[in-house]
């Protein structure tokens, strides 16, 4: 592509860049979240009827919470890796070949990157969370089944990824099909179908590892829905709005040097092609 | 006589069970909790379901039967056993409503409270009838403690204030387990320390049980029928 204005150079440094621009769904004042545990959380308050999204961040009495669109999840330039090969394990749910970049939050905590786990309505102040985690509140359920089915054998939330709009694919994934199994709960790259969720037990917490394949912005609707009421009926179904959280993939350094390194050698160009008497006007 | 054949299983499986009686913890969210209070360690069990703490010489940890396993066919898994072939109690990072969910969380420890904000937690002994490990999941396991190639100061880790993190807890038999930790770490320069133990209970299997029990059991009868030919 020949570049033929300085809109042009500031379109191409655009697309090299990360710019505020690209989160315009995220409020004036918004926090960058880094390097600390965090959790997102989609929790039914039955108090009030009402799902109450955030992302909590305080590590003392969960003082630290933000609305998901006051929140920027960091995943930071040290968290690049590469993608495992397949063995015991299946990895191509990611999205990418064994070996190829990508950018991972750990489920094992790791010093300077966020560690980002997933709740119920633990972080909640203690009357909601009695209320909340109540039996007689929670109804026992299946959520692979039927949800009207008054079969289920525990307590859940499920959490269901909707959409992922970003420059490359998302997952989420833990170890726990069997012992030490790999288990893909969300990935986007085969396609968003339905099953790409967690079912989190109420007052309870877990954490994942969640996978990027390109660097850059990611917006994750996310939305969540229970049973309530006895077990012995079968149960009112609530639904959360779909919510969206966001996550900012640093570009890895090298890739933005090499960007602005590019940029500057074309404006350069530019500038020594200009006839003299541009130059001297 | 007869009598006495038949308490013989009970009672060998009555061994499996602490002798004294504490509160128990045996599914749902709980911590190994590490605070900091007036310049010294408080080592201490949260229970998460109800927001209560515990001395650690004040709650029994139960590993239920549910978490009795086949170490995966996978060399990876080699320092819990013989893979493939041995069994063992697992309490597992990833929770399930059948099982402890047990982390290690040091959330009550403020930033700025210890130099560098991280304090070191080792494995200091086992007393129990077979080996314990903690290690992490990931492409392949991170081991953390591992009683059975001896303790050392291998066992030990560095972990950061103002965190939780979960992780898998194995034992190798059935049985009751003492366990002491310790926490280290420096408060203006001066090193602190504090150690405890903590009693875990692995249930045996069903299976196991039973069939122990009636092994126990024909052996017992054996005997009394050899002593009443003689």
């Amino acid at each position: 592509m020949k570049i033929r204005s300085l809109a042009s150079l500031v379109t191409v440094a655009a697309l090299l860049s990360v710019t505020p621009s690209t989160r315009a769904a995220l409020m004036p004042g918004y926090v960058e979240v880094d390097d600390i545990h965090a959790d997102i959380a989609l929790p039914y308050i039955a108090t009030s009827g009402l799902w109450q999204p955030f992302v909590h961040t305080g590590v003392v009495n969960y003082a630290g919470n933000y609305a998901p669109n006051m929140a920027l999840l960091m995943v930071n330039e040290s968290t690049l890796t590469t993608r495992p090969a397949n063995g015991v394990n299946n990895f191509d749910f990611i999205g990418v070949a064994a070996g190829e970049p990508i950018y991972l939050l750990s489920a094992n905590p790791v010093p300077g990157q966020l560690y980002l786990g997933v709740e119920a309505d633990y972080g909640l102040t203690s009357p909601e969370r009695m209320l909340t985690s109540n039996a007689t509140n929670y109804k026992s359920w299946d959520p692979d089944a039927d949800v009207s089915g008054p079969t289920g054998t525990s307590r859940y939330v499920e959490l269901s990824v909707k959409a992922v709009r970003g420059p490359g694919y998302f997952s989420v994934y833990d170890f726990s099909l069997g012992f030490g199994g790999v288990r893909a709960q969300v990935a986007s790259a085969d396609g968003l179908d339905g099953k790409d969720e967690w079912h989190q037990i109420p007052r309870s917490h877990s954490h994942y590892n969640w996978a990027f394949t390109e660097p850059g912005y990611y917006e994750i609707d996310i939305q969540a829905r229970t049973l309530l009421g006895p077990d012995s009926g079968s149960g009112t179904q609530v639904m959360s709005n779909v919510e969206t959280f966001h996550f900012q993939v640093v570009p890895e350094p090298s890739t933005a040097l090499f960007g602005a390194i590019g940029v500057a050698a074309l404006a350069l160009r530019r500038h020594r092609r200009r006839p003299l008497h541009a130059c001297l006007s | 006589m007869i009598k006495k054949t038949l308490l013989l299983p009970l009672a060998i499986l009555a061994a499996a069970l602490p002798a004294h009686a504490l509160d128990t913890l045996s599914i749902g969210h709980a911590d190994v909790g590490i605070a900091f209070d007036l310049g010294a360690f408080d080592l201490h069990v949260h229970d998460e379901e109800n927001d209560v703490e515990y001395a650690p010489n004040a709650v029994l940890l139960q590993v239920n039967p549910q978490a009795y396993e086949l170490i995966p066919n996978n060399p990876n898994f080699a320092f819990l056993g013989t893979v493939g072939v041995d069994y063992i109690w697992r309490l597992p990072a990833v929770e399930n409503v059948d099982l402890l969910y047990l982390g290690i969380g040091s959330e009550e420890i403020t930033s700025g409270t210890l130099d560098g904000d991280v304090f070191t937690f080792s494995l200091i002994s086992v007393t129990g009838p077979g080996n314990f490990t903690l290690y992490q999941d990931g492409v392949t396991p991170t081991v953390i403690f591992n009683s059975g190639n001896g303790i050392t100061g291998a066992d030990s880790v560095t972990l950061p204030t103002g965190g939780h993190a979960h992780y898998n807890w194995t034992f190798s038999e059935a049985g009751t387990y003492e366990i002491a930790f310790k926490a280290d770490g420096l408060d203006g320069g001066v090193p602190v320390t504090e150690t405890a133990t903590y009693t875990f209970t692995v249930v045996p299997e069903p299976s196991t049980a039973i069939f122990g029990a009636i092994g126990v059991a024909a052996l017992a009868f054996r005997r009394q029928r050899r002593a009443q030919l003689a």
